[in-house]
């Protein structure tokens, strides 16, 4: 879990192209959109497509949780973890 | 420049450049006698924008930010805007197209900037201009179309427009349909209505119809364009595939 945190970090910093900003900047707790890393909507569906593309876990855009599994690295970690035990993907 | 001429006049309050390896007037201005391609790598410096905003920016945002940084003075300085390119952005179509063809998805972020008008969006997003923006593409025509629509802006609403004219390095794959020159340079010129008299030297843009023949390549025309603005008793004078352009000071007599 803790390394899938670091490889979304890393997944973040690359699809984003998050210029002077390293690994060790985001908080795996900290909310990604708004007052924390500050990302925005565009962002939300760039990431979409990341983890999509590394993990071949699709987020659905219209569900309520996805704005939950969006709140920071380590729900999205958490997310990816379940998805992959379920057999998704 | 003959009966079958259109004109319009207009001032010119400043002007600011960049290429790879040039910025300062003096620069230019020893360009200008030289002519060719500007050479060089290095891509235009926007440090003075927050990371978070800068990230969005390609090399071609990148050159736009910064010249029209040098001709807003302050953060209240707003006014409206007129982009011109030829090509635009062209890697970015070019990378989601070939997403396209790949059948893999495309990048949000690319497909929200990919849009002729897109860099003069996120200029004013983070400089909170809501003047007007407008976006020109007129093939070889691009720069001086680019500047007449300046000028008329600036005609009718009476007061300074800016007109931004950037090209960037152009994707190999289409190379082959384009064998003229396309430099990578950005020309940033804030534009006075004739009447504000305090604004800077008056200048004239002329153009009239010509049989079809050949054109000045980009670089030759932003040479002849520059020439006639901003060099002592300069005279700009070029031909596209179908118009001859005219771009002259105006010496009003005492």
């Amino acid at each position: 879990m803790s390394g899938l945190k670091t490889e979304l970090r890393e997944l973040l910093i690359e699809a984003l192209e998050l210029e002077d900003i390293a690994v060790e900047d985001i908080d795996p707790q900290a909310p990604l959109f708004g007052d924390g890393l500050g990302l925005d909507s565009i962002d939300a569906l760039e990431i979409g497509v990341a983890v999509q593309k590394k993990y071949n876990v699709r987020l659905d855009a219209t569900s309520e949780d996805t704005r939950e599994h969006f709140y920071s690295i380590e729900n999205l970690a958490r997310f990816i973890e379940s998805a992959r035990a379920n057999g998704a993907g | 420049m003959n009966n079958n001429s259109t004109e319009i006049d207009f001032r010119l309050r400043d002007w600011q450049a960049w290429a790879p390896g040039m910025s300062s007037h003096k620069d230019w201005l020893a360009w200008i006698e030289r002519g060719g391609p500007p050479a060089g790598e290095e891509r235009a410096d926007v440090s003075f924008l927050p990371a978070m905003q800068r990230r969005r920016l390609g090399p071609m945002a990148r050159m736009v930010f910064r010249v029209m940084e040098d001709t807003l003075h302050d953060a209240d300085d707003h006014a409206p805007m007129v982009f011109a390119s030829r090509h635009g952005e062209l890697a970015r179509s070019y990378s989601l197209l070939q997403s396209l063809a790949e059948g893999e998805p495309l990048s949000p972020r690319d497909f929200s900037l990919s849009v002729h008008n897109a860099i003069l969006g996120l200029h004013s997003i983070a400089r909170k201009n809501r003047e007007p923006a407008t976006a020109v593409a007129a093939g070889l025509d691009t720069l001086p179309a680019g500047l007449l629509e300046t000028a008329v802006q600036a005609a009718v609403s009476q007061r300074d427009c800016l007109m931004v004219w950037a090209e960037q390095s152009i994707p190999a794959f289409y190379r082959h349909y384009l064998p003229e020159d396309a430099p990578v340079a950005c020309l940033a010129l804030r534009v006075a209505p004739k009447e504000d008299t305090q604004a800077g030297p008056l200048f004239r843009l002329a153009w009239r119809a010509v049989p079809p023949g050949d054109p000045a390549g980009e670089t030759a025309v932003l040479q002849s364009m520059l020439t006639g603005l901003v060099r002592p008793q300069g005279r700009g004078d070029w031909r596209s595939e179908r118009r001859a352009w005219q771009l002259e000071p105006v010496h009003v007599a005492a």
